[in-house]
């Protein structure tokens, strides 16, 4: 098989190029594992600062997929499926906080959700509820940056679907929720777990919104890359050991989610 | 039972005319250069496009009716439409392909996994009801599509070139079932094919639609 | 109709064969590669005007602004390039090599790390002016803050600095002095979003610096910590040990400015003196 793969010739300098890539991406996050303190690792690790930290950033980024799921896949279907009147402006706004600098993005959440905010006011004034400083908070930062990444993918899911199958199962007698989650979603899986795992893997590494809209508090909003922020001031070698375990958890989920991919792909052949 | 079609529909530059009627029994192929529409004809009468203008009729039931905004949805229409691979689902195996349409209609787990069984064995397949679709060869995918297709008891049968993407003994094994499936069928049969032999050998009446193309593509189906 | 199209299509093939894309890509990483390394030595391009980088803690961020743009009208060679931050944040960046040539911090800790280390010259090392820390709280006092034992209180949504940063670590003694105990709703990474909190109306209370309130005071109100219990916070600067003679000349400029005709200008923004 590998003579298979080589014998047909690539690009001119292709390799070097790809080297270039590979070593500024691999270079600065081996220099993390290197400095990394490994003599006081598990004492650091099990301090109480970090480990609420670690499982403050699992619990929302895996609230914020779930948040993303269901209200991302709708708008993705109805994007894919759907015209209306700005439909293209539509798709940019929602596409928007992709591009956005993420501090932007926590304080436009801010003037909506803030105390002062469009609808943060109205919850204010009348029901007493403040959103910031508490880990809803911290969520939604997650959710507005994330929730952009899973609507792309499956949109460009969707559009490529294959509209016999759909057309197969709806003649059968599927009506269309049936039909989307036994029959599209299905068919869509490699798709989607790539959607899933960017979208948490967003939501994990979220900073910038969240520090700005939700605040720092250890316990509330204080996920790891605050916890790994807050460190690096506190001079203690915090820092480094966090990294370390936020790159080996995404690291291990997105080498697992991999395997499914190939699995799926492999499985679904025709 | 008669379908009567008279539905036109515009798609961009592309403008399909159609004049249909076909009856119980009959066996209509829809031939035509690639591209006029025949594929689109299919959809329209199971529901899976709108028609522009016009109607479509069946049993005196109204699928479709543009000018009075009425629009009968697939899975109420009960019209089968068999692909040119198949187009089963890659994530069920062969007997819950064939389930399907049962257990989308409400039928329970069990009694449609044994209805699906007895619909597999006679279509020969019986022994392959774990297999997953791409384990099976084209003309045994196409006989398992037709079975789950049959197995809802649709009231008209609609094929999409069912055996162009077989091979030689693929054809031959497909030609030999569908004709069988033909004769016991009861409502019309819309087949849209290539081959020659196929329509020579199954069809009892040929619609043709002739296309005239400049800047829009004016397609016209009557018979 | 040949020669031009000849010519053209003679262009395109030289444009898309594969030696000229791989050619044009190690230049492009050429460029790149100088541009990146071309950053890191000699800052001073031209040969007539020196940049000096001056590194300063966020508090001193409107001081300074005004003192860099009344410095470089005296001294119309040397370029004031202003880099703001937390003091801890900014003596972490500095001690891992970030290219400053002055530092100036709102405590006195940061610059002895450095000046131990040897990347800071302690010889050079002055302080120049002080700081002391306010109550601030939205405009009109709505929660009718009147003292440090308020912000104790289950209505009142206060943020501090974060315990590193030297504004955190001053509100931390000047509450235990005062014997209060609080409960933060968000521990800042430095002084500036303690500031922001209250100004967009999140927060009802934030403890900062008196030049920082005096600074929005059209968006803010402030609350006076009595100063039995309150901390002042020596700002100390000075200069790095790795620069040139040049730089190290209008380094030396920028300090005595800064502790000459910069003393006004900071007095008019709250700091107190030396």
């Amino acid at each position: 098989m590998t003579r298979q793969q080589h014998t047909l010739k690539a690009p001119t300098g292709i390799a070097l190029l790809a080297a270039v890539c590979g070593v500024v991406i691999f270079l600065p996050l081996g220099a993390v594992v290197a400095r990394v303190p490994w003599g006081h690792f598990w004492s650091t690790l099990s301090s109480e600062s970090s480990t609420s930290a670690m499982w403050l950033s699992l619990r929302t980024s895996f609230i914020t997929t779930v948040l993303a799921i269901v209200t991302g896949l709708p708008l993705a279907w109805t994007l894919a499926h759907r015209e209306f009147p700005l439909k293209s402006i539509v798709r940019a706004i929602c596409v928007l906080p992709m591009v956005l600098p993420p501090v932007v993005g926590g304080v436009a959440l801010l003037y909506a959700f803030g105390r002062r905010g469009v609808v943060g006011s109205i919850l204010y004034d009348w029901f007493n509820i403040q959103i910031a400083f508490t880990q809803s908070a911290a969520i939604l930062a997650q959710y507005f940056v994330a929730v952009p990444f899973f609507i792309v993918v499956m949109e460009s899911a969707f559009e490529q679907a294959d509209i016999r199958l759909t057309g197969a199962a709806r003649t059968l007698g599927a009506r269309p929720w049936r039909t989307l989650l036994h029959v599209s979603l299905p068919s869509m899986k490699p798709a989607l777990i790539a959607a899933i795992a960017l979208t948490w893997a967003r939501a994990l590494g979220e900073f910038g919104a969240t520090i700005t809209f939700a605040g720092n508090s250890p316990g509330r909003t204080q996920t790891l890359p605050l916890a790994i922020y807050g460190s690096l001031e506190n001079r203690d070698d915090g820092a480094l050991t966090l990294s370390f375990v936020m790159m080996a958890i995404s690291f291990s989920v997105l080498i697992l989610l991999r395997q499914r991919w190939l699995g799926a792909l492999r499985r679904g052949g025709v | 039972m008669t379908l009567r079609m008279t539905c036109s529909i515009d798609r961009g530059n592309f403008h399909l005319k159609i004049d249909l009627t076909a009856q119980d029994g009959e066996v209509l192929a829809i031939i035509g250069p690639n591209g006029a529409g025949k594929t689109t004809t299919l959809m329209l009468v199971a529901g899976l496009l709108a028609c522009s203008r016009g109607q479509i009729i069946h049993d005196g039931l109204v699928f479709d009716d543009a000018a009075e905004g009425v629009f009968v949805q697939p899975e109420n229409r009960h019209v089968g439409i068999v692909f040119q691979d198949g187009a089963l689902f890659a994530h069920l195996s062969a007997l819950q392909n064939v389930a399907f349409g049962l257990r989308a209609r409400g039928t329970k787990k069990r009694e449609a996994l044994a209805t699906a069984a007895i619909m597999l064995d006679s279509f020969d397949m019986g022994s392959y009801g774990a297999h997953l679709p791409h384990q099976l060869s084209g003309g045994q995918r196409q006989r398992i599509a037709l079975a789950r297709t049959l197995v809802t008891a649709p009231a008209i049968l609609l094929l999409d070139e069912p055996t162009a993407a077989l091979d030689t003994d693929g054809r031959d094994e497909t030609r030999g079932l569908l004709s069988h499936v033909f004769t016991s069928f009861s409502g019309p049969v819309l087949l849209v094919s290539h081959q020659t032999e196929e329509i020579n050998a199954m069809a009892t009446t040929i619609a043709r639609i002739d296309v005239q193309r400049d800047a829009n593509v004016v397609a016209t189906l009557t018979n | 109709m040949a020669r031009p199209a000849l010519r053209l299509l003679k262009s395109i093939r030289l444009f898309t064969s594969s030696r000229f894309i791989t050619v044009l890509g190690i230049a492009a990483l050429g460029i790149a590669a100088v541009g990146v390394l071309g950053g890191c030595s000699a800052k001073n391009a031209s040969p007539s005007g020196i940049t000096l980088d001056v590194y300063a803690t966020s508090s001193l961020t409107q001081a300074f602004t005004r003192i860099a743009h009344d410095f470089e009208s005296l001294h119309p060679e040397v370029k004031v390039v202003l880099n703001f931050g937390g003091s801890a944040t900014l003596e972490k960046q500095i001690s891992e090599g970030a290219p400053a040539d002055v530092v100036a911090f709102a405590d006195t800790a940061n610059i002895v790390r450095l000046s131990e280390s040897k990347v800071v010259n302690s010889k050079s090392v002055i302080t120049f002016a002080t700081n002391r820390l306010a109550i601030i709280v939205a405009k009109g006092n709505p929660k009718a803050i009147k003292s440090i034992s308020d912000l104790a209180r289950a209505d009142v949504v206060l943020v501090l600095c974060e315990i590193a940063q030297p504004c955190g670590k001053n509100a931390a003694t000047a509450l235990e002095r005062a014997k209060v105990v609080v409960e933060p709703a968000s521990l800042e990474l430095n002084v500036s979003g303690v500031v922001q909190k209250v100004v967009s109306g999140e927060a009802d209370a934030g403890v900062a610096y008196i030049t920082d309130a005096l600074a929005t005071n059209s968006e803010i109100d402030h609350v006076e910590i009595p100063s039995s219990i309150n901390i002042a916070n020596l700002y100390p600067i000075g200069i790095v040990s790795k620069i040139t003679r040049a730089e190290n000349n209008a380094a030396s400029d920028f300090i005595n400015f800064v502790v000459g005709d910069g003393a006004t200008i900071l007095r008019k923004f709250g700091f107190g003196a030396p």
